[in-house]
């Protein structure tokens, strides 16, 4: 476990180096007459044809900053009990798609945790291989929450639902006023949700979830052993998600996973989520058959024999 | 050693890879691929135009003058028409195309691609995203890419 901390403060410090990347894009947009303005700008934009808009995962950075800038996302008056929209991972938060874990902050393991965590770890040092995501698995949560390419929320009476467009699928969220179930009678893999408002901050608590998918996959380095896996979860898992608009374009996000029987103590982790007007939800399924085809193709042949 | 595969060491791109490498790849790690770049000439065969990543795969000759197929790995659809403005009609078999690509430690004629240019020097893809959000976000300097086509220009002269 001291390895894995170890590890973990490593990969949290290069989680938060400022790569030259974002440096050279802060620097073009202060430059008014820098050329191009923005790199990306000159990428044609992609959509089906006139009247769609892209999906939020379909617009490089320079789009998604030049749409923002538009809707004028900081300025722009908004309700703080509507949280509605489509949200995508904060690029200054380093991650390809939404917001990572702070795998920096795992608490200790429980031994039945321990057990579960050498199991995830994989036969190969290159490739994750039992990653439930390889056959395109449900993640799960919050790994689908962490993964996003882009999610919506949109508002009912009677709950909220929380679009996906990695696996093209949601979860409701109900706002209705029922309870979590105590017992329930089956796992799901995006667990049963309830919402309320405290104050101007949404809150979502889950349970009930499939013991069967990962909270987030484990680089070789943070496993310790030379071979990657995921971190692992029960049954028991409870997560306490906390939304807060801190204005029209920004979402915070502090999310806790407690599993008693997993982990020593609960796991919490916080990031902004940014809005990404101008957009629409597109369709990017996990498909097995393409999963399985790309894993034969590309990844497999590449493995030391 | 493959006629079509011309060895170009290019410090640049090392130190950008150094800088702009996650931990995280989305569907494997990076472990199984040089972080060395080598320049690959080539004829489309297939433009796999689907998750999790978009493929290419192509010929080139080798010594004796027989084909040796290649598969070549980019960033998921989405992310190639966000980048570089790709759509399914981008490539087609029968293209010819040079990939800039880390290759597979293995041996096997399979990388991860930086880069391609059609035959008349057009970029098509830019940059990689296989590293990560930094990669995401960076296009190649202006010296990275004189960089590159200059060690490409030289491997082309020492060829002939």
């Amino acid at each position: 476990m001291r390895t894995l901390a170890a590890f973990g403060v490593a990969a949290a410090a290069l989680l938060t180096f400022v790569p030259p990347a974002s440096a050279q894009q802060g620097t073009a947009a202060q430059t008014d007459d820098a050329k191009p303005a923005r790199p990306g700008l000159e990428v044609p934009l992609v959509t089906p044809g006139p009247g769609w808009k892209p999906c939020a995962h379909c617009e490089n950075e320079a789009y998604k900053e030049e749409g923002r800038k538009k809707a004028n996302v900081d300025k722009r008056p908004f309700d703080a009990h509507d949280i509605s929209g489509t949200w995508s991972g904060n690029p200054k938060d380093l991650e390809v798609n939404g917001m990572p874990m702070n795998v920096a902050a795992v608490p200790p393991f429980t031994p039945y945790g321990k057990k579960l965590f050498e199991a995830t770890q994989s036969d190969s040092p290159q490739w994750n291989t039992k990653d439930p995501e390889n056959t395109c698995d449900p993640m799960g949560w919050p790994r689908w929450l962490t993964y996003n390419f882009g999610f919506e929320f949109v508002v009912l009476p009677n709950r909220i639902l929380q679009f996906f467009e990695w696996g093209h699928t949601w979860r409701d969220i109900w706002t209705d006023g029922r309870k979590l179930p105590e017992n329930p009678p089956i796992g799901r893999y995006l667990g049963y949700s309830v919402g309320h408002w405290d104050g101007d901050t949404f809150v979502v608590e889950s349970t009930g979830y499939d013991d069967r998918t990962w909270i987030a996959a484990a680089t070789a380095q943070l496993t310790g052993t030379g071979k990657p896996g995921g971190f692992p979860h029960s049954d028991q898992m409870h997560v306490e998600e906390r939304y807060k608009r801190l204005n029209y374009g920004l979402l915070q996000l502090t999310l806790t996973i407690t599993d008693p029987k997993v982990y020593t103590a609960p796991w919490t982790t916080s990031g902004t989520i940014t809005l990404v007007p101008n957009t629409e939800m597109g369709e990017n399924f996990c498909v097995p058959s393409d999963s399985i085809h790309f894993n034969e193709a590309s990844t497999i042949p590449t493995l030391p024999k | 050693m493959l006629r079509g595969v011309l060895k170009i060491a290019v410090l640049a791109s090392a130190i950008l890879f150094s800088l702009l490498a996650s931990p995280v790849l989305a569907h494997h790690g990076n472990a199984a691929w040089s972080t060395t770049e080598i320049t690959v000439k080539g004829t489309l065969v297939d433009f796999v135009w689907r998750n999790p990543h978009v493929l290419l795969v192509w010929t080139t000759k080798d010594d004796s003058g027989k084909d040796v197929q290649w598969t070549g790995e980019v960033g998921s659809p989405e992310s190639m028409m966000a980048d570089d403005g790709w759509t399914k009609d981008t490539f087609k078999a029968g293209d010819d195309l040079m990939f800039v690509v880390r290759p597979a430690k293995s041996g096997a004629p399979n990388g991860i691609v930086d880069q391609i240019k059609r035959a008349d020097g057009t970029v098509v893809m830019r940059y990689s995203r296989q590293g990560g959000s930094a990669a995401y976000a960076a296009p190649l300097t202006k010296e990275d890419q004189e960089k590159r086509d200059k060690a490409a220009a030289d491997a082309d002269k020492s060829k002939n």
